[in-house]
């Protein structure tokens, strides 16, 4: 079973009974009490004799403790699995045989639709697979034409791979290596991003251009750089990221000049809107979950949300803060509203897209290249987490995910908030009005808070606290009537807080909209 | 009622008319002199050392009465030794970072495969301020060469050291006729550093100097313990001759507290056999602050900053430190 098969438990060896010189093979079955006085029956899924780390697949314990909700790859070509709610990590391959000239991971992908086994290409122009179930790490193929580094990486829904390299060279291999076919991406190439059947590349002094990998190899969309500056002088065509939206013809390149450009394929070969952000190249951009929304990360570890529906521009949402280093990867979760980055300060980080807030950051000790969330992350809501604990099938939580999808109204997640709120905004005043008559009323019966069009996360925070503290004031009640004000007051203290903050923010809205 | 609340309210007057009077004394002695208040601050400060005194003699009595079960000495509570934890502090046997300290770009150096050459130059047209203090490094650094910068773009500096193989660059900023930064680019492949000069003393100015030697110095770097600090100090280690000499007697002191790099020269002379150490300034005297680090070399548009100094979303506790 996918679930059973994760990377559980791990420990440092020195804290158990584990101690000295072991050489232990993965598969071994192992049994040891730790310090905390756990019993751990289980096989070696991974172990490092040197940092005494051991990874354990554990055979016993109902409730695996889940070591890769994140993917990092290294600039000194070591591939570590992150744990968000621990914030710690664990190195997946040999640190002592990797050297950084030959083995730096420039590019990661996701191999399966599992996400079990991962993707990476190497400096030294090699296609790796690594595989998390067992933890072992294969070399797939060499991409022989030419030296330059690779720099592009994408796998097609009908599992072939799409390489880069910056001399422009675009191929797509079977999983054995063989070129199936080659497409001219222009010297200078920096970034490849695929969505389909799709793929789009860009780079210093490239225009970008989009492929149809289907196709001949003529580009079926090439774009033109834009007008010279008011002085009249060229503006340099210098994509560094490029991203194509999924199910639409937009595509998005942020660039060395400072700019993030949206181009519509259907419309013109000119960007439709673009804006300036700060003084410092683009190095990295990302899709969100939704649709409108896009990251970008630039030089001076400034990492940015952005929305494409600006009239003429794209509008910065917020900045997400934290970063004290260049991003080299953004990687925005495709379902849920958690966004992870790296770069060069050694540090992984991952922000709430809702709160805006960094939930958790991970100290990786190497400079970092790439990054990749899976679908499942154990700093995700309570509800979502108890029903991957049952039983770590990752199918059955596909399942449960789309139900609770669909079912979005009794979902509890604060990722549909903006929706539920533009879905109000029309009968916004109303509501509006309603809120402020509840408030006045509260006093008299604070159950009609249920009624309330609060957010959802709010919702559940206050229907969770609202059994006890209705219990309070019942046995206040009975004892003495000036008490029972009182808890009442307590009460609204504790239920208006949220409100202001909707009310605001509906506002806000409606200005905008007049 | 009436006259229970007079009582107090007597009371009060009274103690406010007390007030009041020692209030005017201060206010006229403010007045009178200067002499006048630093006889004050001297009786203020007096006090308080015999104040400490007693305590610091109660402690001892208590210690001595009760021998081996004595409290542990207590540590002072200063900034520094309450800084906040930081998770990228380098423990000692740390695999990871000395795999990555083994291929990054200082390596050939502590491989003993270069020898440093050092290239000293300023802002263009700089002012006698800087080229005085410029003199002043050539003589703490051995081997160093100073060259005028001659409206030479940076860049285009960075390019001739490189093929010229010198192994660091040090540009001084000025402004206001005074050095006021530092750029250290390590060459060829970076990183490069930009330090903030304060309370820079020229050697003239210190007293009691002694006259530099030719000597291969001997470095101390102190204190640089997160993995920025290894990467920095590690920067400086690479600007000196890798064995001192220690017949010279020479030490070049980099000396990190609160973020802030104190940079001193001494001589140093054994006394009492061995037991105290005398040390005579040779200076210059400075104090560096790091503002940013840069992967590769100077390319401030472009290029990729390692670390940047954000004060506003860095320095929002006074008890973190970055080196």
């Amino acid at each position: 079973m996918a679930g059973e098969s994760l990377v559980t438990k791990v420990m440092q060896a020195g804290s158990g009974t584990l101690r000295g010189e072991y050489d232990l093979p993965v598969g071994t079955p192992v049994e040891f009490k730790t310090s905390l006085g756990a019993h751990i029956q289980g096989q070696v899924a991974c172990f490092d004799p040197v940092s005494k780390i051991l990874a354990i697949k554990d055979t016993t314990t109902s409730k695996p403790k889940k070591m890769n909700d994140c993917y990092v790859g290294a600039a000194t070509g070591c591939l570590k699995a992150l744990s968000l709610s621990d914030n710690a990590f664990l190195n997946l391959n040999n640190l002592k045989d990797l050297d950084p000239k030959r083995d730096e991971i420039t590019r990661m992908v996701f191999g399966d639709s599992e996400q079990n086994q991962l993707l990476f290409s190497t400096s030294s122009r090699e296609i790796r697979a690594f595989d998390t179930t067992s933890c072992q790490s294969s070399k797939l193929f060499d991409v022989s034409n030419g030296a330059e580094r690779l720099n592009g990486l994408y796998l097609t829904p009908n599992d072939q791979l799409v390489v880069s390299d910056a001399a422009g060279h675009v191929t797509l291999h079977d999983r054995k290596g063989q070129e199936l076919s080659a497409f001219k991406g222009g010297q200078g190439l920096l970034c490849l991003h695929g969505d389909g059947d799709r793929i789009a590349v860009g780079g210093k002094s490239c225009p970008a251009k989009v492929f149809n990998l289907e196709k001949s190899d003529e580009p079926i969309w090439i774009s033109k750089n834009v007008p010279p500056d008011n002085l009249a002088i060229n503006v340099p065509i210098w994509d560094m990221d490029i991203r194509l939206v999924p199910d639409s013809e937009t595509l998005i390149t942020g660039t060395g000049t400072h700019m993030i450009r949206m181009y519509d394929m259907r419309a013109q070969r000119r960007p439709v809107r673009q804006v300036e952000w700060m003084e410092s190249p683009v190095t990295a951009l990302s899709l969100s979950y939704r649709d409108h929304q896009v990251f970008a990360g630039n030089t001076i570890g400034e990492f940015g949300l952005f929305d494409l529906r600006g009239k003429t521009k794209i509008m910065l949402v917020c900045k997400l803060k934290g970063q004290a280093g260049a991003i080299r990867a953004i990687y925005g979760h495709p379902t849920a509203p958690y966004v992870a980055s790296c770069g060069i300060d050694r540090f992984a980080r991952v922000h709430d897209m809702n709160s805006k807030k960094l939930v958790s950051k991970v100290y990786c000790k190497a400079r970092l290249n790439c990054v990749l969330l899976r679908d499942g992350l154990s700093i995700m809501k309570p509800e979502k987490k108890e029903e991957e604990d049952v039983d770590g099938d990752w199918e059955q939580i596909k399942e449960a995910k789309a139900e609770n999808e669909s079912g979005s109204e009794s979902d509890g997640e604060g990722s549909d908030i903006w929706d539920e709120i533009d879905d109000e905004d029309e009968s916004g005043s109303d509501q509006g009005d309603e809120e402020q008559s509840n408030n006045e009323n509260d006093m008299d019966s604070s159950d009609s808070e249920q009624g309330l069009p609060s957010p959802p996360t709010k919702k559940r925070r206050v229907t969770t606290k609202k059994p006890a503290e209705a219990e309070v004031k019942e046995e206040m009640s009975s004892g003495d009537e000036d008490d029972d004000v009182k808890v009442i007051s307590a009460t609204k203290r504790k239920a208006n807080p949220p409100k202001p903050i909707y009310k605001g923010s509906t506002k806000v809205k409606q200005g905008k909209r007049k | 009622m009436s006259d229970d609340e007079s009582a107090p309210r007597a009371s009060k007057e009274v103690s406010k008319g007390k007030t009041t009077k020692k209030e005017i004394q201060p206010k006229t002695s403010r007045r009178l002199s200067r002499g006048n208040r630093v006889d004050n601050a001297r009786s203020i400060r007096l006090q308080k050392s015999a104040a400490k005194r007693v305590r610091q003699d109660e402690r001892k009595k208590v210690r001595e009465k009760l021998g081996d079960k004595a409290p542990p000495k207590e540590q002072p509570r200063t900034i520094e030794s309450t800084r906040e934890y930081d998770v990228t502090m380098v423990a000692e046997e740390d695999e990871e970072v000395e795999h990555d300290e083994e291929h990054d770009e200082f390596a050939s150096y502590f491989h003993k495969e270069t020898t440093p050459k050092v290239l000293i130059t300023m802002s263009p047209f700089a002012k006698v301020k800087t080229w005085k203090f410029c003199y002043e490094l050539q003589k703490c650094i051995p081997g160093a060469e100073i060259f005028s910068r001659k409206n030479v773009a940076l860049k285009k500096v960075v390019k001739q050291a490189t093929e010229k193989e010198y192994t660091d660059l040090i540009v001084v900023h000025e402004d206001g006729k005074m050095p006021n930064g530092i750029v250290f680019c390590h060459l060829p492949e970076g990183p490069t550093a930009y330090f903030k000069i304060n309370n820079l003393t020229f050697t003239k100015d210190i007293k009691k100097t002694g006259d530099t030697t030719d000597h291969y110095p001997e470095v101390i770097l102190n204190n640089f313990n997160t993995r920025l600090g290894h990467s920095i100090a590690r920067m400086f280690a690479c600007l000196f001759p890798h064995n001192p000499e220690f017949k010279g007697r020479r030490v070049v002191t980099l000396h990190n507290q609160r973020d802030y790099i104190f940079f001193r020269h001494h001589r140093y002379e054994f006394k009492k056999e061995g037991k105290k150490a005398a040390l005579l300034e040779l200076g210059p005297r400075f104090t560096l602050r790091l503002k940013w680090l840069q992967k590769g070399t100077f390319d401030t548009r472009c290029g990729e900053f390692e670390w940047v100094l954000k004060r506003h979303e860095m320095e929002t506790s006074r008890r973190r430190f970055f080196l």
